[in-house]
């Protein structure tokens, strides 16, 4: 992507080997550069005489941000403007007092950014979805027309599960979004994949597994957000304390379980959602396989199922059609 | 059409190509036959799992089997996989799903393999194994491989089950699916190791190392499933072509010593539809939701005597749609795991014996054959003893549409 004017850029990367530690930096970004390709040049001249590391893969760039309007609103818009040092203030976390290094997971600081960004009303970049994704979202709304409330999803690797249901909470406009897995990894993933995106600026993403969980729902409620609800499935004493709460919310709810075969799928775990599913207006079991296995209790309607070569039919269709 | 997101068809690229390779695994087996290198059994009936067992014992085997992908030794040029790519990566990153009776069986293949292969990196993952005195464990899996990996050498990762999910690694670029028989969800997990996006060009290449590579179906389950999505989606699409357009998509080669051949369609729908795959796939992606409940229970448990069976008579009124035509849901909280895979065996028993009720009614397609076999009370007990279940319960399947007319038509191909 080539820009068309000037513009600041912040971006975020770790060492592979070091997680735990992540570098924030910025780059001004002429018209007419690609800012992708600008940052990691310049991530790349900042690593010095340890250039190998980058070239050997050892550096994940986490994201990178188009920052100018807050860099405007910020009186920064200019050549090294020091933007980056401005927004790190905010953040804090920081590897010594004038460090670039934030002592942060990078998808912990990616979070961080983004939320900060949302806040200095900086405007998120708008997610599409591939062709796949967009047609089955059709599928599965089309199903939610017809009364048919439970879906099972069989969505192969690679297809963007997060993003994929992200757009039917969106498209649903459901108020409460309950992100139920037993497998914890899931919510970093959905938090930090999801607010990076414009249609999800208002959302308020909770960890139930955190106290004051309750207050921060009920306040971004009323104030008129919709919430993403991130609840552990492993068995615990609070559990069903949280699934009490968040299903007798009297908001339009949509249940999103991901990894549904995963644990997910016993009836110790699945048997409390169940109960609860009259208090749903929409669920969605996600997983990559054994859908057989992740549906055993759960009273589904209707099912969807994208393989991966059905992503390689349209990676064909979409190269054939740019070429013609 | 969705009203906040809009196609970003960039997206669509980003998916690594695929390619599927059929080794037959015939030449080292024998030669480490012919050298006196295994045992009466495994000489007999040569299996993964037999390997598995005891690797040790077949080590005569697994070294002419790694030699000859690996360094393009023994003269077995079917598997010399630089010969069959037509390529020979800087730095192989390759991982192979084994059996393995347990974790020592595992260590034992890494042994071997790591004496086999001087300047590769054997790295066995499961929770028995350490890498610089860290254990190995789900968690840390791909960071260790990562480590090893930026070594710059050649990297030969080997596990049973532990890294079939969650588990990305770019670099990997080849994918060993080392044992017999496995469940198809299983398989495409595990196929889906080599697909992490990594170059642009990158293809992931999964070799299904066979002993009979014509009963081998590891490749089937998602050939034939992504055809069912694909015919379903598109109207104007039938299975045949569906699948024919997925043939099309993804490349199955069968490895020869002349080289890598790319499988002909009808060759391999008829030896895909011969070792039953077919059947067997289509039963798998039944849609058991659409199925009552007590239906999948009269399934499972061969139930003929469905007179005295309310919840039957109930579902067989054709209680599937409300008043608005919609899908009423078909609860299955009764039903267990193990009930309905027993279902489902007894759904592809039913499409794998369409034959019977086609060229027993002397029809010519299947649509033919029901108001013929109702209507004639021999019929109706021929087919209640040859499948097990009341003649109402087929009626159902096919009038509600659990068992598609597209399906059947595949099958009646050949």
């Amino acid at each position: 992507m080539i820009v068309e004017e000037n513009k600041m850029y912040c971006y975020l990367w770790e060492e592979v080997d070091h997680p735990g530690e992540c570098k924030f930096g910025e780059r001004w970004v002429l018209a007419g550069q690609d800012p992708e390709a600008e940052c990691k040049k310049r991530i790349r001249e900042s690593l010095g005489v340890r250039k190998d590391i980058y070239d050997a893969g050892g550096v994940r760039i986490v994201h990178i941000w188009d920052v100018t309007e807050a860099s405007k609103d910020a009186g920064r818009y200019y050549q090294r403007s020091r933007m980056d040092d401005y927004l790190r203030e905010f953040i804090g976390h920081r590897k010594g007092v004038t460090g670039e290094v934030h002592l942060l997971h990078g998808d912990d600081m990616k979070l961080r950014v983004n939320k900060l960004l949302k806040k200095l009303g900086q405007p998120l970049i708008q997610a599409g979805l591939s062709t796949k994704q967009y047609e089955v979202a059709e599928e599965v709304l089309n199903e939610f027309k017809l009364g048919n409330k439970c879906v099972l999803a069989e969505l192969c690797a690679r297809f963007g599960k997060t993003i994929w249901s992200g757009a039917l909470a969106v498209e649903t406009d459901a108020q409460l979004i309950v992100v139920a897995s037993y497998v914890k990894t899931v919510f970093t993933s959905f938090a930090t994949d999801l607010t990076s995106f414009n249609q999800f600026a208002d959302y308020e993403h909770v960890n139930t597994g955190k106290d004051g969980y309750q207050e921060q729902i009920n306040k971004a409620l009323k104030e008129g957000k919709k919430v993403f609800a991130y609840l552990s499935l492993a068995n615990g004493q609070k559990r069903q304390e949280r699934i009490d709460f968040l299903f007798n919310k009297k908001v339009s709810k949509m249940l999103i379980v991901d990894e549904a075969d995963f644990g997910a799928h016993k009836i110790k775990q699945a048997k409390p959602l169940i109960d609860k599913i009259e208090k749903t207006d929409f669920t969605i079991l996600m997983t990559g396989t054994n859908a057989d296995r992740a549906a055993t209790h759960w009273p589904i309607n209707t099912m969807v199922s994208v393989t991966y070569p059905e992503l390689l039919i349209q990676k064909k269709a979409t190269l054939h059609a740019e070429t013609v | 059409m969705l009203k906040q997101f809009k196609i970003n068809s960039k997206r669509d690229i980003l998916a690594p190509d695929l390619a599927c390779y059929q080794m037959d695994l015939t030449g080292p087996v024998n030669a480490a036959i012919e050298a006196g290198e295994v045992d009466e059994e495994f000489k007999f009936l040569p299996s993964w799992a037999k390997f598995g067992s005891n690797p040790i014992k077949a080590k005569g085997f697994f070294v002419r089997t790694l030699e000859a992908i690996f360094l393009g030794k023994g003269n077995h040029d079917e598997l010399n996989v630089d010969y069959q790519i037509n390529d020979s990566p800087e730095q192989r990153v390759a991982m192979m799903f084994i059996s393995a009776k347990n974790n020592i069986a595992l260590n034992d293949a890494a042994k071997i393999a790591q004496q086999t292969l001087p300047g590769y990196r054997v790295i066995a993952l499961n929770g028995s194994s350490k890498h610089n005195g860290r254990k190995i464990t789900n968690e840390n899996a791909e960071k260790v491989v990562k480590e090893i990996v930026e070594t710059g050498v050649p990297v030969l990762i080997l596990s049973k089950e532990m890294a079939a999910r969650s588990f990305s690694i770019p670099e990997i670029t080849e994918l060993y699916l080392a044992y017999d028989k496995g469940s198809n969800g299983t398989t495409i997990q595990k196929m889906s190791r080599t697909l992490t996006p990594g170059a642009l060009e990158k293809i992931g290449r999964i070799f299904s190392l066979s002993f009979d590579p014509n009963r081998d179906d590891k490749f089937d389950a998602m050939i034939i499933e992504t055809a069912n999505n694909y015919a379903r989606r598109s109207e104007q699409v039938d299975f045949r072509e569906a699948m024919r357009d997925v043939l099309k998509t993804i490349d199955i080669f069968s490895c020869t010593s002349e080289g890598a051949v790319k499988m002909d369609i009808d060759t391999y729908l008829e030896q895909a539809l011969a070792r039953k795959a077919v059947s067997r796939v289509l039963g798998k992606v039944i849609d058991i939701s659409k199925i009552d409940g007590a239906i999948v229970t009269a399934l499972a448990n061969g139930n003929r005597d469905i007179s005295k069976n309310a919840k039957v008579q109930a579902a067989l009124k054709g209680k599937t749609k409300d008043s608005q035509g919609n899908n009423i849901t078909n609860s299955h909280e009764d039903n267990s795991l193990a009930e309905i895979a027993k279902a489902r065996e007894a759904l592809v028993f039913i499409l794998e014996n369409l034959d019977y009720l086609i060229y027993g009614t002397q029809s010519k397609i299947i649509s033919e054959t029901l108001p013929k076999i109702k209507s004639n009370e021999q019929f109706v007990k021929a087919v209640e003893d040859r499948f097990g279940i009341n003649f109402q319960i087929l009626e159902y399947l096919f009038e509600t549409g659990a068992i598609n007319q597209k399906h059947v038509e595949l099958l009646d191909y050949f």
